[in-house]
């Protein structure tokens, strides 16, 4: 919707076709390459991508212990067209109360010899969100500076 | 440090142990005078750490780039293998 201040779209151009990124993004050894910026390091738990599937991911930083970062369930798929999770539910359907609550909808469409990669992401309103952020301050520590140090990041 | 510790429910030392690491990424600044440390916010840093949907925003859009540059450069490519 317009002017909703809880959804984000982006999208970019890669320059390989929608089979290719599908497939960095469902083989789980791909998928920890890129999903959590180095130098921590991704551990893909779940990876079942079929509606109901669970999805969850973890991290660390240097030598410490593995933290939570997503966990979730996917809710459609449509193999190198597009993809559906929510951070609400986990596998099996069943409901949980994550740190942040988001649905996003990834859908990978052929553009020339590549893909248009595009991600909506659905919060709760933003006021709930700062909230949620607020209750889980200590669960939600590592994540929150690993968020903000890859916004920074990209700042310089 | 123990009233800005307080509304926490964390130990004064790991609390140290946060700031210290929004100090590191130049998010706040203290100075110690005598037995007190005071700090200050980098209101600019915050401020564009402030929005939170821009925050959600770019977290993403830098997902989308290494997963970009992951194919780009470093994904074996199975096309050049069957190629050949």
């Amino acid at each position: 919707m317009p002017g909703d201040t809880s959804e984000l779209t982006i999208a970019r151009f890669i320059n390989a076709p929608p089979s290719v990124v599908w497939k960095a993004w469902s083989t789980p050894e791909h998928l920890a390459k890129w999903w959590i910026p180095a130098p921590i390091e991704c551990k893909v738990v779940k990876l079942d991508m079929h509606p109901g599937g669970g999805f969850e991911t973890l991290m660390r930083e240097g030598d410490g212990a593995f933290q939570p970062h997503v966990e979730g369930c996917f809710l459609e798929i449509v193999p190198q067209s597009r993809l559906v999770f929510t951070t609400v539910l986990s596998e099996g359907w069943k409901p949980i109360e994550p740190w942040l609550a988001l649905t996003a909808i990834i859908t990978f469409e052929a553009e020339g010899s590549g893909t248009r990669y595009t991600s909506r992401v659905l919060h709760k309103t933003a006021e709930d969100a700062r909230k949620h952020d607020e209750m889980g301050f200590q669960a939600g520590w590592g994540t929150a500076i690993s968020q903000l140090s890859a916004f920074v990041e990209r700042l310089k | 440090m123990k009233e800005l510790a307080a509304p926490f429910s964390m130990g004064l030392p790991s609390f140290l142990k946060h700031l210290r690491v929004l100090e590191s990424d130049g998010l706040i600044r203290s100075e110690k005078i005598g037995r007190v440390r005071t700090c200050w916010m980098n209101t600019e840093a915050l401020a564009a750490a402030e929005g939170w949907l821009a925050a959600q925003r770019a977290l993403w859009q830098a997902r989308a780039d290494r997963l970009a540059d992951y194919i780009e450069t470093e994904m074996p490519k199975e096309n050049d293998e069957d190629a050949g």
